[in-house]
Protein backbone atom coordinates (compact mmCIF):
# COMPACT_ATOMS: atom_id res chain seq x y z
CA UNK A 1 0.00 0.00 0.00
CA UNK A 2 2.81 2.56 1.14
CA UNK A 3 4.30 1.66 -2.21
CA UNK A 4 1.20 2.04 -4.29
CA UNK A 5 1.02 5.58 -2.53
CA UNK A 6 5.02 6.06 -3.62
CA UNK A 7 4.26 5.21 -6.98
CA UNK A 8 1.38 8.12 -7.50
CA UNK A 9 3.55 10.80 -5.66
CA UNK A 10 6.16 9.97 -7.95
CA UNK A 11 4.19 9.86 -10.96
CA UNK A 12 2.37 13.10 -9.98
CA UNK A 13 6.27 14.84 -9.61
CA UNK A 14 6.77 13.58 -13.30
CA UNK A 15 4.01 16.42 -14.77
CA UNK A 16 6.71 18.87 -14.14
CA UNK A 17 8.15 17.50 -17.04
CA UNK A 18 6.03 18.19 -19.57
CA UNK A 19 5.51 21.63 -18.17
CA UNK A 20 9.25 22.80 -17.98
CA UNK A 21 9.85 21.37 -21.55
CA UNK A 22 7.01 23.73 -22.56
CA UNK A 23 8.13 26.90 -20.73
CA UNK A 24 11.86 26.01 -22.04
CA UNK A 25 10.31 25.48 -25.48
CA UNK A 26 11.61 29.21 -26.55
CA UNK A 27 15.28 28.17 -25.45
CA UNK A 28 15.40 25.07 -26.86
CA UNK A 29 14.47 26.29 -30.43
CA UNK A 30 15.81 29.12 -31.01
CA UNK A 31 18.60 29.28 -28.15
CA UNK A 32 19.15 31.62 -25.07
CA UNK A 33 21.61 33.84 -23.69
CA UNK A 34 24.97 33.67 -24.41
CA UNK A 35 25.96 33.68 -20.82
CA UNK A 36 29.54 32.54 -19.72
CA UNK A 37 28.60 30.12 -17.76
CA UNK A 38 26.56 27.04 -17.24
CA UNK A 39 25.96 28.42 -13.25
CA UNK A 40 24.52 31.59 -14.96
CA UNK A 41 22.79 29.88 -17.46
CA UNK A 42 20.93 27.55 -14.99
CA UNK A 43 20.66 30.98 -12.73
CA UNK A 44 18.93 32.54 -14.95
CA UNK A 45 16.77 30.41 -16.38
CA UNK A 46 14.68 30.22 -13.02
CA UNK A 47 15.17 33.72 -12.02
CA UNK A 48 14.84 36.98 -13.11
CA UNK A 49 17.36 39.83 -13.35
CA UNK A 50 16.44 43.72 -11.82
CA UNK A 51 19.19 45.98 -11.95
CA UNK A 52 19.44 49.52 -10.56
CA UNK A 53 22.77 51.25 -10.70
CA UNK A 54 24.67 49.38 -7.47
CA UNK A 55 21.74 46.70 -7.03
CA UNK A 56 21.34 43.44 -8.56
CA UNK A 57 18.31 41.21 -7.06
CA UNK A 58 17.16 37.56 -8.81
CA UNK A 59 13.38 37.40 -8.76
CA UNK A 60 11.71 34.36 -9.40
CA UNK A 61 10.00 34.45 -12.74
CA UNK A 62 6.61 33.75 -13.36
CA UNK A 63 7.20 30.98 -15.16
CA UNK A 64 9.14 29.24 -12.14
CA UNK A 65 6.09 30.48 -9.89
CA UNK A 66 3.85 28.31 -11.97
CA UNK A 67 6.02 25.65 -11.30
CA UNK A 68 5.32 25.83 -7.78
CA UNK A 69 1.77 26.34 -8.28
CA UNK A 70 1.58 23.19 -10.33
CA UNK A 71 3.75 21.78 -7.19
CA UNK A 72 0.78 22.82 -4.98
CA UNK A 73 -2.15 21.98 -7.22
CA UNK A 74 -0.88 18.19 -7.29
CA UNK A 75 -0.06 17.76 -3.41
CA UNK A 76 -2.25 20.64 -1.80
CA UNK A 77 -4.83 18.23 -0.45
CA UNK A 78 -1.65 15.53 -0.02
CA UNK A 79 -2.52 16.27 4.24
CA UNK A 80 -6.13 17.84 4.04
CA UNK A 81 -7.80 14.83 2.15
CA UNK A 82 -6.95 12.62 5.28
CA UNK A 83 -9.66 15.34 6.73
CA UNK A 84 -11.82 15.32 4.47
CA UNK A 85 -12.67 11.78 3.80
CA UNK A 86 -11.46 9.16 6.44
CA UNK A 87 -10.15 11.21 9.19
CA UNK A 88 -12.57 9.66 12.33
CA UNK A 89 -11.27 6.31 11.38
CA UNK A 90 -7.74 7.75 10.87
CA UNK A 91 -7.31 9.94 14.04
CA UNK A 92 -8.28 7.29 16.31
CA UNK A 93 -5.78 5.16 15.70
CA UNK A 94 -2.94 7.28 15.04
CA UNK A 95 -0.97 7.22 18.15
CA UNK A 96 0.58 11.10 17.89
CA UNK A 97 -0.96 13.53 15.51
CA UNK A 98 1.99 15.72 15.85
CA UNK A 99 4.25 13.30 14.91
CA UNK A 100 1.94 11.96 11.97
CA UNK A 101 1.92 15.83 10.98
CA UNK A 102 6.48 15.92 11.12
CA UNK A 103 6.37 12.72 8.72
CA UNK A 104 3.55 14.06 6.31
CA UNK A 105 5.95 17.64 5.94
CA UNK A 106 9.18 15.13 5.43
CA UNK A 107 7.32 13.33 2.60
CA UNK A 108 5.88 16.94 0.94
CA UNK A 109 9.52 18.15 1.63
CA UNK A 110 11.27 14.77 -0.42
CA UNK A 111 8.74 14.62 -2.94
CA UNK A 112 9.19 18.90 -3.38
CA UNK A 113 13.29 17.93 -3.61
CA UNK A 114 12.64 15.36 -6.14
CA UNK A 115 10.43 17.72 -8.45
CA UNK A 116 13.15 20.92 -8.53
CA UNK A 117 15.80 18.36 -8.86
CA UNK A 118 13.82 17.29 -12.20
CA UNK A 119 13.60 20.89 -13.06
CA UNK A 120 17.29 21.74 -12.56
CA UNK A 121 18.10 18.50 -14.72
CA UNK A 122 16.40 19.55 -17.89
CA UNK A 123 17.22 23.41 -17.11
CA UNK A 124 20.94 21.79 -17.37
CA UNK A 125 19.79 19.58 -20.12
CA UNK A 126 18.55 22.74 -22.06
CA UNK A 127 21.44 24.76 -21.26
CA UNK A 128 24.29 22.13 -22.34
CA UNK A 129 22.01 21.66 -25.47
CA UNK A 130 22.55 25.50 -26.17
CA UNK A 131 26.39 25.71 -25.14
CA UNK A 132 28.21 21.92 -25.34
CA UNK A 133 31.25 23.01 -25.25
CA UNK A 134 30.28 24.64 -21.35
CA UNK A 135 31.46 22.06 -18.27
CA UNK A 136 30.31 21.31 -14.77
CA UNK A 137 32.60 22.39 -12.46
CA UNK A 138 32.70 23.71 -8.87
CA UNK A 139 30.52 26.62 -9.37
CA UNK A 140 27.67 24.20 -11.04
CA UNK A 141 27.06 22.14 -8.56
CA UNK A 142 27.27 25.18 -5.76
CA UNK A 143 24.29 26.65 -8.34
CA UNK A 144 22.39 23.39 -8.04
CA UNK A 145 22.90 23.02 -4.28
CA UNK A 146 21.42 26.48 -3.66
CA UNK A 147 18.69 26.27 -6.33
CA UNK A 148 18.09 22.97 -5.13
CA UNK A 149 17.45 24.10 -1.65
CA UNK A 150 15.97 27.49 -1.90
CA UNK A 151 13.29 26.08 -4.38
CA UNK A 152 12.27 22.50 -2.26
CA UNK A 153 12.09 25.08 0.88
CA UNK A 154 9.91 27.20 -0.60
CA UNK A 155 7.72 24.98 -2.03
CA UNK A 156 7.67 22.88 0.84
CA UNK A 157 6.25 25.83 2.95
CA UNK A 158 3.87 26.88 0.19
CA UNK A 159 2.17 23.40 -0.38
CA UNK A 160 1.98 23.09 3.45
CA UNK A 161 -0.14 26.05 3.83
CA UNK A 162 -2.37 25.21 1.03
CA UNK A 163 -2.94 22.01 3.02
CA UNK A 164 -3.63 24.07 5.88
CA UNK A 165 -5.92 26.31 4.49
CA UNK A 166 -7.39 23.25 2.38
CA UNK A 167 -8.34 21.38 5.74
CA UNK A 168 -10.68 24.23 6.96
CA UNK A 169 -12.24 25.45 3.34
CA UNK A 170 -11.28 23.34 1.07
CA UNK A 171 -8.56 22.83 -2.06
CA UNK A 172 -10.07 25.63 -4.04
CA UNK A 173 -10.24 28.43 -1.45
CA UNK A 174 -7.11 26.81 -0.06
CA UNK A 175 -4.80 27.49 -3.63
CA UNK A 176 -6.77 30.99 -4.22
CA UNK A 177 -5.08 32.45 -0.88
CA UNK A 178 -1.82 30.91 -1.70
CA UNK A 179 -1.56 32.19 -4.92
CA UNK A 180 -2.61 35.65 -3.95
CA UNK A 181 0.09 35.46 -1.05
CA UNK A 182 2.57 34.44 -3.70
CA UNK A 183 1.69 36.90 -6.34
CA UNK A 184 2.02 39.96 -3.76
CA UNK A 185 5.21 38.69 -2.44
CA UNK A 186 6.40 38.35 -6.25
CA UNK A 187 5.04 42.07 -7.06
CA UNK A 188 6.94 43.06 -3.66
CA UNK A 189 10.14 41.47 -4.89
CA UNK A 190 9.63 43.30 -7.92
CA UNK A 191 8.99 46.52 -7.02
CA UNK A 192 10.82 46.56 -3.65
CA UNK A 193 13.78 45.07 -5.33
CA UNK A 194 16.73 47.31 -3.99
CA UNK A 195 15.37 47.13 -0.54
CA UNK A 196 18.08 44.88 1.48
CA UNK A 197 15.06 43.92 3.70
CA UNK A 198 13.09 42.41 1.14
CA UNK A 199 16.12 40.61 -0.46
CA UNK A 200 16.62 38.96 2.95
CA UNK A 201 12.93 38.32 4.04
CA UNK A 202 10.95 37.57 0.70
CA UNK A 203 11.54 34.41 -0.45
CA UNK A 204 10.96 35.11 -4.01
CA UNK A 205 13.96 37.36 -4.18
CA UNK A 206 17.70 37.87 -3.29
CA UNK A 207 20.82 39.26 -3.76
CA UNK A 208 22.05 38.51 -6.87
CA UNK A 209 25.79 38.00 -4.99
CA UNK A 210 24.20 34.68 -3.80
CA UNK A 211 25.53 33.54 -6.53
CA UNK A 212 29.09 33.60 -5.71
CA UNK A 213 28.58 33.83 -1.82
CA UNK A 214 28.13 31.14 0.20
CA UNK A 215 27.55 33.24 3.18
CA UNK A 216 24.51 35.33 1.28
CA UNK A 217 23.25 31.70 0.00
CA UNK A 218 23.21 30.06 3.93
CA UNK A 219 21.46 33.31 5.41
CA UNK A 220 18.85 32.83 2.61
CA UNK A 221 18.21 29.21 3.11
CA UNK A 222 18.19 29.11 6.73
CA UNK A 223 15.56 32.09 6.40
CA UNK A 224 13.32 29.90 4.43
CA UNK A 225 14.02 27.08 6.05
CA UNK A 226 12.57 28.54 9.44
CA UNK A 227 9.40 29.94 7.32
CA UNK A 228 8.65 25.87 7.10
CA UNK A 229 9.39 25.41 10.76
CA UNK A 230 7.31 27.80 11.89
CA UNK A 231 4.31 26.88 9.33
CA UNK A 232 5.11 22.70 10.92
CA UNK A 233 4.74 24.14 14.08
CA UNK A 234 2.00 25.86 13.84
CA UNK A 235 0.11 22.97 11.64
CA UNK A 236 1.34 20.27 14.25
CA UNK A 237 -0.40 22.27 16.62
CA UNK A 238 -3.77 22.73 15.03
CA UNK A 239 -4.03 19.40 14.07
CA UNK A 240 -3.10 18.31 17.41
CA UNK A 241 -6.14 20.32 18.24
CA UNK A 242 -8.72 20.05 15.71
CA UNK A 243 -12.08 18.22 16.51
CA UNK A 244 -13.43 16.07 14.31
CA UNK A 245 -16.64 16.49 13.07
CA UNK B 1 -7.18 -9.36 33.45
CA UNK B 2 -7.99 -5.78 33.99
CA UNK B 3 -11.74 -5.01 32.93
CA UNK B 4 -12.26 -2.12 30.54
CA UNK B 5 -13.46 1.04 31.90
CA UNK B 6 -14.98 4.47 30.74
CA UNK B 7 -15.56 7.17 33.10
CA UNK B 8 -17.13 10.20 31.39
CA UNK B 9 -17.00 13.45 34.24
CA UNK B 10 -19.54 15.97 34.03
CA UNK B 11 -19.18 16.61 30.35
CA UNK B 12 -20.85 19.51 29.01
CA UNK B 13 -20.40 20.73 25.45
CA UNK B 14 -21.09 24.22 23.82
CA UNK B 15 -21.19 25.61 20.33
CA UNK B 16 -21.21 29.23 20.37
CA UNK B 17 -24.40 29.91 22.74
CA UNK B 18 -25.82 26.37 21.58
CA UNK B 19 -25.55 23.86 24.33
CA UNK B 20 -25.12 20.52 22.99
CA UNK B 21 -24.74 18.41 25.77
CA UNK B 22 -25.43 19.16 29.39
CA UNK B 23 -22.73 17.58 31.90
CA UNK B 24 -22.93 14.42 31.23
CA UNK B 25 -21.75 11.59 33.88
CA UNK B 26 -21.36 8.58 32.79
CA UNK B 27 -19.58 4.65 34.63
CA UNK B 28 -19.65 2.16 31.95
CA UNK B 29 -17.43 -1.49 32.24
CA UNK B 30 -16.49 -3.91 29.64
CA UNK B 31 -18.54 -7.10 28.92
CA UNK B 32 -21.59 -5.00 28.49
CA UNK B 33 -23.80 -3.64 25.37
CA UNK B 34 -24.93 0.50 26.72
CA UNK B 35 -27.95 1.38 24.46
CA UNK B 36 -28.14 5.05 23.49
CA UNK B 37 -31.51 6.60 22.41
CA UNK B 38 -33.08 9.40 21.51
CA UNK B 39 -34.48 11.86 18.86
CA UNK B 40 -32.30 13.23 16.12
CA UNK B 41 -30.37 16.49 16.88
CA UNK B 42 -30.79 15.19 20.89
CA UNK B 43 -26.86 14.82 21.07
CA UNK B 44 -26.03 11.24 20.91
CA UNK B 45 -23.40 11.83 18.15
CA UNK B 46 -21.94 14.22 19.88
CA UNK B 47 -21.59 12.71 22.72
CA UNK B 48 -20.00 9.61 20.86
CA UNK B 49 -17.46 12.32 19.26
CA UNK B 50 -16.76 13.34 22.43
CA UNK B 51 -16.46 9.51 24.67
CA UNK B 52 -13.99 8.50 21.35
CA UNK B 53 -11.62 11.56 21.89
CA UNK B 54 -12.47 13.25 18.20
CA UNK B 55 -13.83 16.73 19.79
CA UNK B 56 -12.52 17.96 22.94
CA UNK B 57 -15.44 19.16 25.57
CA UNK B 58 -16.30 22.48 26.51
CA UNK B 59 -15.77 21.06 30.10
CA UNK B 60 -15.11 17.62 31.87
CA UNK B 61 -13.23 14.86 30.72
CA UNK B 62 -13.35 11.26 29.48
CA UNK B 63 -11.27 8.19 31.18
CA UNK B 64 -10.62 5.25 29.30
CA UNK B 65 -8.50 2.35 30.95
CA UNK B 66 -7.61 5.64 33.42
CA UNK B 67 -5.88 7.57 30.69
CA UNK B 68 -7.46 10.60 29.53
CA UNK B 69 -8.87 10.02 25.98
CA UNK B 70 -8.03 13.70 24.71
CA UNK B 71 -4.20 13.02 25.13
CA UNK B 72 -3.69 9.29 24.20
CA UNK B 73 -6.47 8.65 22.00
CA UNK B 74 -3.80 6.68 19.44
CA UNK B 75 -2.85 4.33 22.81
CA UNK B 76 -6.08 3.54 23.64
CA UNK B 77 -7.95 0.08 21.16
CA UNK B 78 -10.40 2.50 19.74
CA UNK B 79 -13.55 1.01 17.11
CA UNK B 80 -15.57 3.50 15.80
CA UNK B 81 -18.96 3.51 13.36
CA UNK B 82 -19.83 7.66 13.71
CA UNK B 83 -22.24 9.11 11.49
CA UNK B 84 -20.60 9.80 7.91
CA UNK B 85 -17.78 7.47 8.30
CA UNK B 86 -16.05 7.29 4.68
CA UNK B 87 -13.00 5.57 3.60
CA UNK B 88 -11.20 5.83 0.28
CA UNK B 89 -14.07 5.39 -2.24
CA UNK B 90 -11.20 4.11 -5.18
CA UNK B 91 -9.66 1.57 -3.00
CA UNK B 92 -10.81 -2.04 -2.36
CA UNK B 93 -12.91 -3.30 0.69
CA UNK B 94 -10.02 -5.08 1.53
CA UNK B 95 -7.14 -2.48 0.92
CA UNK B 96 -9.27 0.34 2.95
CA UNK B 97 -8.82 -1.95 5.37
CA UNK B 98 -5.50 -2.97 5.45
CA UNK B 99 -4.73 1.16 4.88
CA UNK B 100 -6.21 1.62 8.30
CA UNK B 101 -4.15 -1.35 9.83
CA UNK B 102 -1.11 -0.23 8.87
CA UNK B 103 -1.59 2.74 10.99
CA UNK B 104 -1.23 1.05 14.25
CA UNK B 105 0.30 -2.65 12.60
CA UNK B 106 -1.37 -4.68 15.48
CA UNK B 107 -3.34 -7.55 13.02
CA UNK B 108 -2.26 -9.21 9.78
CA UNK B 109 -3.06 -9.53 5.82
CA UNK B 110 -5.17 -12.98 7.79
CA UNK B 111 -6.78 -10.97 10.23
CA UNK B 112 -8.09 -8.55 7.21
CA UNK B 113 -10.12 -11.07 5.75
CA UNK B 114 -11.23 -12.60 8.52
CA UNK B 115 -12.59 -9.68 9.56
CA UNK B 116 -14.41 -9.21 6.28
CA UNK B 117 -15.70 -13.05 6.30
CA UNK B 118 -16.84 -12.23 9.83
CA UNK B 119 -19.60 -9.22 8.31
CA UNK B 120 -20.27 -11.10 5.38
CA UNK B 121 -18.04 -9.70 2.77
CA UNK B 122 -16.01 -10.99 0.17
CA UNK B 123 -12.11 -10.07 0.82
CA UNK B 124 -11.39 -10.77 -2.64
CA UNK B 125 -14.00 -8.84 -4.26
CA UNK B 126 -11.49 -6.58 -6.19
CA UNK B 127 -14.13 -3.84 -6.31
CA UNK B 128 -13.67 -0.21 -5.72
CA UNK B 129 -15.61 0.54 -2.81
CA UNK B 130 -17.24 3.33 -4.43
CA UNK B 131 -18.99 0.60 -6.51
CA UNK B 132 -20.56 -1.23 -3.10
CA UNK B 133 -24.14 -0.94 -2.10
CA UNK B 134 -25.03 1.10 0.77
CA UNK B 135 -25.32 -2.17 2.97
CA UNK B 136 -22.18 -3.34 2.02
CA UNK B 137 -20.48 -0.39 2.93
CA UNK B 138 -21.81 -0.61 6.43
CA UNK B 139 -20.54 -4.12 6.56
CA UNK B 140 -17.06 -2.48 5.48
CA UNK B 141 -17.62 -0.14 8.13
CA UNK B 142 -18.09 -2.50 10.95
CA UNK B 143 -15.27 -4.67 10.00
CA UNK B 144 -12.92 -2.17 10.51
CA UNK B 145 -14.47 -1.26 13.91
CA UNK B 146 -13.70 -4.90 15.46
CA UNK B 147 -10.47 -5.89 13.37
CA UNK B 148 -8.54 -4.78 15.91
CA UNK B 149 -10.22 -6.37 18.50
CA UNK B 150 -10.86 -3.01 20.65
CA UNK B 151 -11.67 -2.32 24.11
CA UNK B 152 -13.97 0.34 23.64
CA UNK B 153 -16.52 -0.11 20.70
CA UNK B 154 -18.75 3.03 19.51
CA UNK B 155 -21.68 2.28 17.27
CA UNK B 156 -24.25 4.82 15.91
CA UNK B 157 -26.74 3.26 13.90
CA UNK B 158 -24.62 0.16 13.22
CA UNK B 159 -27.55 -1.99 11.38
CA UNK B 160 -28.13 1.62 8.88
CA UNK B 161 -28.77 0.35 5.35
CA UNK B 162 -28.20 -3.57 6.53
CA UNK B 163 -30.84 -5.92 5.26
CA UNK B 164 -32.54 -8.40 7.94
CA UNK B 165 -29.95 -11.01 7.41
CA UNK B 166 -26.89 -8.79 7.74
CA UNK B 167 -28.64 -6.92 10.91
CA UNK B 168 -28.73 -10.45 13.01
CA UNK B 169 -24.98 -11.00 11.89
CA UNK B 170 -24.34 -8.06 13.20
CA UNK B 171 -25.98 -7.86 16.44
CA UNK B 172 -24.45 -11.58 17.14
CA UNK B 173 -20.60 -9.09 16.23
CA UNK B 174 -21.67 -6.81 18.73
CA UNK B 175 -22.76 -9.83 21.00
CA UNK B 176 -19.48 -11.36 20.64
CA UNK B 177 -17.62 -8.16 21.34
CA UNK B 178 -19.36 -7.33 24.79
CA UNK B 179 -18.61 -11.12 25.53
CA UNK B 180 -15.07 -10.89 24.50
CA UNK B 181 -14.63 -7.69 26.79
CA UNK B 182 -15.22 -4.70 25.06
CA UNK B 183 -17.26 -2.01 26.16
CA UNK B 184 -19.71 -1.47 23.64
CA UNK B 185 -22.03 1.98 23.23
CA UNK B 186 -24.43 1.61 20.91
CA UNK B 187 -26.76 4.23 19.28
CA UNK B 188 -29.94 3.43 17.71
CA UNK B 189 -33.25 4.65 16.48
CA UNK B 190 -34.21 0.61 16.34
CA UNK B 191 -36.03 -0.35 19.50
CA UNK B 192 -35.31 -4.23 18.92
CA UNK B 193 -31.40 -3.56 18.02
CA UNK B 194 -31.34 -1.83 21.69
CA UNK B 195 -34.01 -4.29 23.60
CA UNK B 196 -31.95 -7.60 22.23
CA UNK B 197 -28.46 -6.54 23.12
CA UNK B 198 -28.21 -4.12 25.87
CA UNK B 199 -27.88 -4.40 29.32
CA UNK B 200 -28.16 -0.89 30.09
CA UNK B 201 -30.22 2.04 28.12
CA UNK B 202 -29.75 5.94 28.30
CA UNK B 203 -32.06 8.82 26.72
CA UNK B 204 -30.54 11.49 25.33
CA UNK B 205 -32.69 14.40 25.11
CA UNK B 206 -31.76 18.05 24.54
CA UNK B 207 -28.03 17.68 25.91
CA UNK B 208 -29.38 15.50 28.81
CA UNK B 209 -28.45 11.95 28.97
CA UNK B 210 -30.85 10.06 31.75
CA UNK B 211 -30.39 6.36 32.78
CA UNK B 212 -33.44 4.56 32.17
CA UNK B 213 -34.45 2.08 34.78
CA UNK B 214 -35.52 -1.28 34.41
CA UNK B 215 -35.52 -3.87 31.60
CA UNK B 216 -35.01 -2.18 27.73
Amino acid sequence: MQRKMLFNAIRKVMIVIPYTLLYSFSDIILGGARDSTLSDKLWYAIFGRLTSEEVQTLVLTFESVGGIFLFCLLFGDYISRIFNSIDKLFFTRVPSRKAWMVRQAVFLYGAASLYVFIVICLKLAVAKWQSPDLDLNSDTLFTITVIWFLLSTLITVLCLIVNWLSIEHGLPIGMISAFAVTIILEFIAIFHFESPVNMVLNPMCFNIRIIHDAGIAAVKILNDFGYTVVVIWGMCFYIHRKDIY
Amino acid sequence: MQKNELIAENISKRIGRREILKNVSLSLSGGNVYGFTGENGSGKTMLFRILSGLVRPTEGHVLLNGKDVHKSIGSLNIGLIIENTEMWPDLTGWENLYYLSTIKNKISRDDISGAMIRTGLDPDNDLPIRKYSLGMRQRLVIAQAVMESPDFLFLDEPTNSIDREGTELVRRIISEEAQRGAVVLMASHISEDISSLCSQVYHVQKGNVKKLEGNP
